[in-house]
């Protein structure tokens, strides 16, 4: 094997192994890996997006309406589990394709970042710096404990970087344009919000490396002596830039038309409190975790300090005299600000001209704003890679210590493989014991379990992807829209503590569920007793297994109604459930 | 891409079996020490309540003596999440249940602390993720922000040194 052919395999095969480690025990666990709800969550769209149509209409979710997810969190995961299930043997289990698209994906994501450093300049193996910065970056651990793995699977922003880069530059060819717009998509198709960290990128990028006439003083303009051809020529796009423009704006209008047309009323969180203390909170998140962070059910801590930014700072003074690394910084930086963005309260926006429309377009975008960070990890990182291929042409050692240094972060830092958890990939037996449309009873809200809802729902979820039978919860986020599972548990839990047993099953019979599995853990001593007393007189010969790591209860319900019969009896019944 | 089925080949052959246990260790730290102190665990496991007590002494396997930090080891099939409440009685007080959680389960050896403070009313206790007074959790927090900016400092000094160097060099 040549040297180039070596040295082309160092950057992938380094990064493969450090993934492998990294994102421990993903490679290797037969269990779910991930922290936290999102990870179970993820294994049911995996699971469930074969049978999704281009609509996204599920009958087997939100019995007995049946649901429509117009809006996943990710095409690109719909594609690519669509395509691993049409596999000869039925696809790889969802848990393990799951697992293994954060290893596979920090290992393409780092690669494609560190192939945008040395399209800068940055050679191996300092490159490497630029691809550490992104793939395993604070956020790309917040996205692998918490579970939305598909964040992780994300080479296109730094290719998307680098073929803009050379796109918006004096070489730029219609074919590096038309690369852009590509990636630039896929960056998108992969989740919304790493497209808004794209938009970042692009728009900085495009307005840095070209002098348009808005960047000069107007005064500057009106006394040019440059003909008017000149200067419509540079308020134009470039032909480069066309070719991407013919790429985006089709494929954007698609996905926008998508996007505000999907189910949902597109709300978002309130604002976080006072925009001072939000500050304060994101200032300590980027500082890196601490032992508390994971306890909330949520583990954010985008951890922006260490070498990345000392090495970004120092390029003005180590890059001096070299060219096209100032747009990229900028980037960056500007990435790098927004991701200190407070959360807008949507009713403060209202108030303002065009505010409503604000709303109602970018905010459902920067729920999170730590995620257009984004950009600095993708900008920043190839900058640093630039500044440390500077400083190992002088002093190599002291530059290989930085790269070590920078290998260690990820470990150190956002600890990431010692923070991982896992849950069992198996479910419990009791839900075979029956067939037809299942309900799970879960309790409304719990002891002060963090985020219950959203674990309850995505562990429903995470059992039908095992038994396979239709269920009511949602399992794709619709804000705004109750699932028939919070509605009818909302309805029946008081009326079963209460021993009207009768209507409850008459509800279930007509609404065509075969079954409900109760899920005594979660339930408070007394109630546990009412609600098993209840059901009991449903179905006194119940099904209790306590394997799958829950201790649960399958009721039957008697005579259960037919498909369509049960739709028509939902809406009938939704007037009913809301009904005190 | 052509290495992409090599990896999941590999990874397919190297991934193993489910564990079939758990264990979960409950820690209480308090410095309250009323005579007759009694702390307790009940945990609700697949369907089985186990009750057990806490020790400072050093029984429990995973307790270290007289830390201040309670201790009891449970075990038994893995679960989800494991329904846990903290009981106290001391001399004059009576069996008091202090914390009720449903605990998510994501190790098969989970450690779940829990910090206990008496007010001069009443005990009461929190969930920590050191087991550690709630103030003694702070400093931690603390430490851990000021070592992690500490770090971003010493990086960015070391930077500025080095470029220093290879200026000079130049």
């Amino acid at each position: 094997m040549n040297r180039v052919l070596q040295q082309r395999w160092i950057a992938p095969l380094t990064f493969a192994i450090l993934a492998v480690a990294w994102t421990w025990p993903a490679a290797v666990s037969p269990d779910v890996v991930g922290r936290h709800a999102d990870a179970v969550g993820t294994v049911w769209f995996i699971d469930a997006a074969p049978r999704l149509g281009w609509r996204g209409a599920d009958p087997l979710t939100g019995w007995p309406a049946g649901a429509t997810y117009g809006r996943p969190d990710s095409f690109l995961l719909w594609l690519l589990s669509l395509l691993l299930g049409w596999l000869p043997s039925g696809g790889l289990p969802p848990a393990r394709v799951h697992a293994w698209i954060g290893v596979i994906g920090v290992t393409l994501s780092a690669w494609a970042a560190e192939a945008f450093a040395r399209a800068l300049g940055a050679v191996s193996p300092w490159s490497l710096l630029a691809g550490l910065a992104f793939g395993f970056c604070g956020l790309a651990g917040t996205a692998l404990l918490e579970g939305y793995v598909y964040h992780l699977l994300d080479p296109w922003l730094p290719l998307l970087g680098l073929w803009w880069w050379r796109a918006t530059g004096p070489d730029g060819r219609p074919r590096d344009g038309v690369l852009a717009g590509v990636f630039f998509l896929l960056t998108l198709l992969t989740s919304a919000y790493l497209g808004v960290a794209a938009v970042v990128l692009v728009a900085v990028l495009w307005l840095a490396r070209r002098p348009l006439p808005v960047s000069l003083s107007l005064a500057q303009q009106l006394s040019m002596s440059r003909s008017s051809r000149e200067w419509l020529a540079r308020c134009l796009p470039s032909r480069p830039e066309l070719a991407a423009l013919g790429v985006v704006v089709p494929g954007l209008t698609a996905y926008l038309v998508m996007f505000l047309n999907a189910a949902g009323d597109h709300g978002v969180e309130v604002g976080g409190g006072p925009i001072g203390q939000q500050l304060g909170r994101t200032l300590v998140r980027m500082t890196g975790p601490t032992a508390e962070t994971d306890l909330s059910g949520i583990s954010q801590s985008p951890a922006l300090l260490g070498v990345l930014p000392a090495l970004v700072v120092v390029a003005p003074v180590v890059l001096r005299g070299l060219k096209g690394w100032q747009p990229v910084a900028l980037a960056g930086v500007v990435g790098g600000a927004l991701a200190f963005l407070p959360r807008f309260d949507p009713e403060a926006l209202a108030a303002i001209p065009g505010g409503e429309l604000l709303a109602a377009l970018v905010l459902p975008l920067i729920r999170f704003p730590d995620r257009l960070g984004w950009t600095w990890q993708v900008a920043g990182g190839a900058v640093a890679a630039l500044v440390l291929t500077e400083l190992g042409r002088t002093r190599p050692r002291g530059a290989a210590l930085i790269l070590a240094a920078a290998i260690i972060e990820p470990f150190a830092i956002s600890a990431v493989p010692w923070r991982q958890g896992t849950t069992p990939a198996a479910s419990p037996s009791a839900y075979q014991a029956h067939t037809g449309p299942v309900l799970d009873l879960w309790p409304e809200d719990v002891f002060d379990a963090p985020r219950w809802y959203l674990r309850s729902t995505n562990t429903a979820c995470y059992h039908q992807t095992i038994h396979g039978r239709p269920i009511a919860d949602h399992c794709v986020f619709t804000p705004g829209i109750r699932s028939p599972r919070e509605a009818l548990t909302a309805w029946m839990i008081p009326r079963l503590i209460d021993g009207e047993v009768a209507s409850v099953s008459d509800t279930l019979s007509r609404l065509g569920f075969g079954s409900v599995v109760l899920h005594l853990d979660a339930f408070r001593e007394s109630d546990r007793r009412l609600l098993r007393a209840a059901l009991g007189r449903i179905d006194p010969e119940a099904v209790e297994s306590t394997d799958g790591g829950e201790h649960v209860l399958a009721f039957a319900v008697p005579d259960p109604a037919d498909a369509a019969e049960a739709r028509a009896a939902w809406a009938a019944a939704v007037i009913e459930l809301s009904s005190p | 891409m052509l290495f992409l089925p090599a990896i999941t080949t590999t990874l397919a052959l190297l991934s193993g079996g489910q564990a079939a246990e758990q264990q979960a260790v409950i820690e209480v730290a308090t410095r309250w020490r009323p005579p007759g102190l009694r702390i307790e665990v009940e945990a609700d496991w697949l369907g089985e309540t186990h009750v057990v007590p806490l020790t400072d002494d050093g029984a429990d396997p995973a307790d270290q003596p007289r830390d201040n930090v309670w201790a009891a080891t449970l075990e038994g099939g893995r679960v989800r999440a494991l329904p846990l409440r903290i009981a106290v009685a001391a001399q004059g007080l009576p069996r008091t249940v202090i914390a009720e959680r449903l605990e998510p389960i994501v190790s098969t050896d989970a450690r779940i602390s829990f910090a206990l403070e008496h007010d001069g009313r009443r005990p009461s206790a929190r969930r920590v993720a050191i087991p550690a007074p709630p103030r003694a959790v702070q400093m931690n927090q603390v430490a851990r922000l000021a070592m992690w900016a500490g770090w971003g400092a010493m990086a960015f000094l070391y930077v500025s040194w080095l470029v220093g160097r290879a200026l000079d060099e130049r």
